[in-house]
């Protein structure tokens, strides 16, 4: 049976779709897995390019043959098959190796942040070689393509396959963006992408006379990693979560052997790990040092979101305590992300307050909802009609409404990707400034720094690092307070509770109130007068630079963000 | 093709990584403008590459049509028109968001959506022109590898892909950095005018270089007043 003359055009289209999504997707999990977006993304689209370059060089040496092509896309089969289950287990490894030092050379001594450092730099280089690999064996697609259509059309235009690959491209990204990436986990995608790439090598093999050993030698390769890896799903994503994280390890016996610290982990329970729309929801239960009981503990996208044990004093420490610095009844409230109820759980202890809350995560809302657990401990916040609630963007819809609001609280996660560094910008906060009622205030959870630094680990749900007030959290303060300033509001005050701190705003100076005993004690059970005393001291040492704002044109934050 | 219009393989080498670099640049400097005005910032990123990607492929294949003649000053045309519309993106984004808004809200959203991917297209188009004319003006000139243009155009976007997001972006407002990659870029555009020998066109690529100039020296200023007027 003879191939049709535009076999090749259709072929190179698909295999354009495939190899940008191969990209995606390392660059994706990279983000997610090591929770900084902008670096890897940036990284893994950098050394994809390059392998390309490299590949279509190379393939001038190449003679264009269908067995050459079957050998290139049985090698990128592979490869895609494998991408985002070894960046897994490859991190999983790493994590072990984390716990490992940690034995070895005493938990946060020098030689342990040395190590951890260079760690963290073969990981990126063993990472990235795949991603240069699978650019390399796609650098091949286009020349080789551009030849074999040649053998077919003498009329061709070496532009018509550089075309289609271009558009297959463009298919592939708007496919991922919109419906891959939302829908189905990275580990399925890969799966899946990899079989549309070997269907085409089935294809070129009926057409082929003569089958060569190299391509013998990767299709049974394939053929043995199609029988390990996608049924083992569920093992490598486990292995992955739970070496992210098993902090029972390191709270136990130190001594531990690696043997002992596998048979550990085989016996936690699996890490129930939920996919909305927008990211990852872990939920796991850890053994928080010097507590009997174990805690729960919620991530996002692996970034603490919370944890039973200390959650109370945090949604108290920032709702009641300003509310009663302000000496202000809440009258038209307004929330701002939030999705796991708890913030509005204590809202809702004021009768006379009207609540809007919005969030852009459905998934997370009804998640925290439905699950019988979290529902207990938000006291069924989610489901209370007084609340108005509005799933979108806060960003948006401060920049476009008209309503005024007395108090503002704004509870996202922290700023480790763009889509979040956005809502750290002085134009984001202009807005935030232009929705506030004359005497309004804004509360938010803030990355702020104080002088007196010393993380103390009884509060935190993993073993931290007590060290002393640097440059680089002068540089977050820093970029913090410019951001305010600029966004044009006079009075910041900062203060924190245990090791949480918060940043209470309003645009004209204001005069709080310390007088503890006319607090409303009842609401703030979890807070000790120690606490209430220790806001009184604190200070928060920053620099005027009106070039350090964050803006949407210029995220000086990520200059503060590790990676 | 004028004997006096060849350019030495060196020559091609370096403008080749160097123009590589500014349009995929002006691409990223697109993704993020319309991060802050559409939102989603993942996937503005990625339909923006992927509608960059296609409408190189688009410029790539069409330009045959009206481009008769691959002259040195035929690139420095498409050069200083890339300069142009690249370094004024992010400006321009904005400035039509703020029209749209004011002017015409009834239609905001389609608008604005015909708009800014008209100018992606619009950039990969005249990108995509870069690389085959670049391939032929090394063919034309000794005859040495078309396929190491290609890698170094590769190469070139691999420098951008790295510099943007973590030597540029934190540090530099948009406008500013749009405004110095353009400039870079009109610098090419005036050497290959000059190697064409056709005097005319040069004298705006001088008024664009010493605009663009003015932009830099007060691009803060300039930023925190567009972002005042036109955003917020």
């Amino acid at each position: 049976m003879k191939m049709h003359k535009y076999s090749f055009r259709v072929i190179i289209f698909i295999l354009a779709f495939c190899s940008i999504i191969y990209e995606l997707i390392l660059a994706n999990t990279l983000a997610i897995i090591t929770d900084n977006y902008i670096f890897w993304h940036s990284i893994t689209i950098g050394i994809y390019i390059l392998g390309l370059g490299f590949g279509s060089i190379r393939s001038e040496k190449l003679t264009p043959s269908l067995n050459s092509l079957i050998n290139i896309e049985l090698s990128l089969s592979i490869l895609g098959l494998i991408s985002a289950s070894y960046l897994y287990i490859l991190y999983g490894l790493f994590n072990v190796n984390d716990f490992l030092q940690y034995v070895y050379n005493g938990f946060y001594t020098t030689a342990y942040i040395n190590a951890a450092k260079s760690s963290l730099i073969v990981f990126a280089i063993m990472a990235e070689t795949l991603t240069f690999f699978i650019g390399y064996y796609s650098g091949f697609e286009i020349p080789l393509g551009t030849e074999l259509d040649a053998q077919k059309n003498s009329s061709a235009n070496e532009n018509i396959i550089l075309s289609i690959n271009y558009i297959g491209t463009l298919v592939g990204t708007l496919i991922f963006s919109f419906y891959l990436s939302s829908k189905l986990d990275v580990l399925y995608t890969s799966y899946i992408i990899a079989g549309i790439n070997f269907l085409i090598v089935l294809y070129l093999f009926w057409h082929v006379k003569k089958i060569d050993k190299t391509i013998l030698t990767k299709l049974v390769i394939l053929l043995s990693l199609v029988i390990i890896i996608p049924p083992n799903k569920e093992w490598i994503e486990q292995f992955y979560l739970k070496t992210t994280y098993s902090t029972d390890s390191y709270l136990s016996n130190k001594q531990m052997s690696l043997g002992q610290l596998f048979s550990n982990m085989k016996n936690i329970p699996p890490i129930k790990r939920i996919k909305t729309k927008y990211q990852y929801i872990d939920i796991y239960k850890s053994k928080v040092l010097k507590q009997t009981k174990k805690a729960t503990i919620l991530t996002l996208n692996t970034h603490f979101q919370f944890s039973t044990h200390n959650e109370k004093f945090y949604h108290e420490a920032m709702s009641h305590l300003p509310i009663n610095l302000l000496g202000t009844t809440p009258k038209k409230v307004l929330i701002l992300g939030g999705g796991d109820g708890l913030l509005l759980r204590e809202l809702l202890k004021y009768p006379q307050a009207d609540i809007t809350h919005i969030e852009l995560d459905k998934g997370m809302v009804d998640l925290c909802k439905d699950t019988p657990w979290i529902a207990k401990l938000n006291k069924g916040a989610l489901d209370n009609n007084r609340v108005k609630r509005i799933i979108g963007d806060g960003f948006y819809y401060l920049r476009n409404t008209d309503e005024k609001y007395d108090l503002i609280f704004i509870d996202f996660p922290y700023p480790d990707n763009y889509n979040l560094v956005k809502l750290y910008t002085y134009e984001f906060y202009t807005y935030v400034r232009r929705a506030l009622a004359p005497s309004g205030a804004v509360i938010l959870d803030a990355p702020i720094i104080n002088k007196d630094n010393h993380l103390k680990p009884e509060f935190l749900y993993k073993p931290v690092l007590s060290r002393s007030f640097d440059s680089e959290d002068f540089l977050f303060n820093t970029i913090l307070y410019n951001t305010f300033i600029k966004s044009g509001f006079k009075f910041i005050f900062p203060y924190k509770v245990k090791q949480e701190a918060f940043i209470i705003l309003a645009e004209k100076d204001r005069e709080l109130t310390f007088n503890f005993e006319t607090f409303d004690h009842a609401k703030m059970p979890a807070l000790t007068a120690q606490d209430l005393f220790a806001i009184q001291e604190q200070e928060f040492p920053y620099a005027i630079d009106p070039a350090m704002a964050n803006s949407l044109f210029k995220p000086t934050f990520l200059q503060a963000l590790s990676y | 093709m004028q004997k006096n219009q060849y350019l030495k393989s060196n020559e091609i080498y370096i403008i080749t990584i160097i123009v590589a670099g500014c349009s995929l640049l002006y691409e990223l400097m697109l993704a993020q403008t319309l991060s802050t005005i559409m939102g989603n910032t993942i996937i503005r990123y990625n339909v923006t590459i992927g509608l960059y990607i296609a409408a190189l492929g688009l410029g790539s294949i069409t330009y045959p049509l009206f481009i008769k003649q691959h002259s040195t000053k035929n690139l420095a045309i498409i050069e200083l028109l890339l300069s142009f519309f690249g370094g004024l993106g992010p400006l321009a984004i904005l400035g039509f968001d703020f029209f749209a808004r004011n002017y015409i809200s009834s239609i905001y959203l389609e608008s604005i959506n015909v708009f800014n991917h008209f100018y992606i297209i619009l950039i990969g188009f005249l990108s995509g022109i870069e690389l085959p004319f670049l391939m032929r003006l090394a063919k034309q000139s000794q005859g040495f590898s078309t396929g190491k243009v290609l890698f170094l155009d590769y190469i070139g976007s691999f420098i951008a892909a790295i510099l943007f997001p973590l030597f540029l972006m934190p540090y530099y407002n948009l406008f500013g950095i749009a405004a110095s990659i353009a400039l870079f870029n009109t610098i090419i555009a005036f050497y290959l005018i000059l190697k064409s020998k056709s005097y005319k066109i040069s004298l705006l690529m001088v008024i664009q270089f010493i605009a663009y100039l003015l932009i830099i020296i007060n691009s803060e200023k300039l930023s925190n007043y567009f972002i005042q007027e036109l955003y917020l």
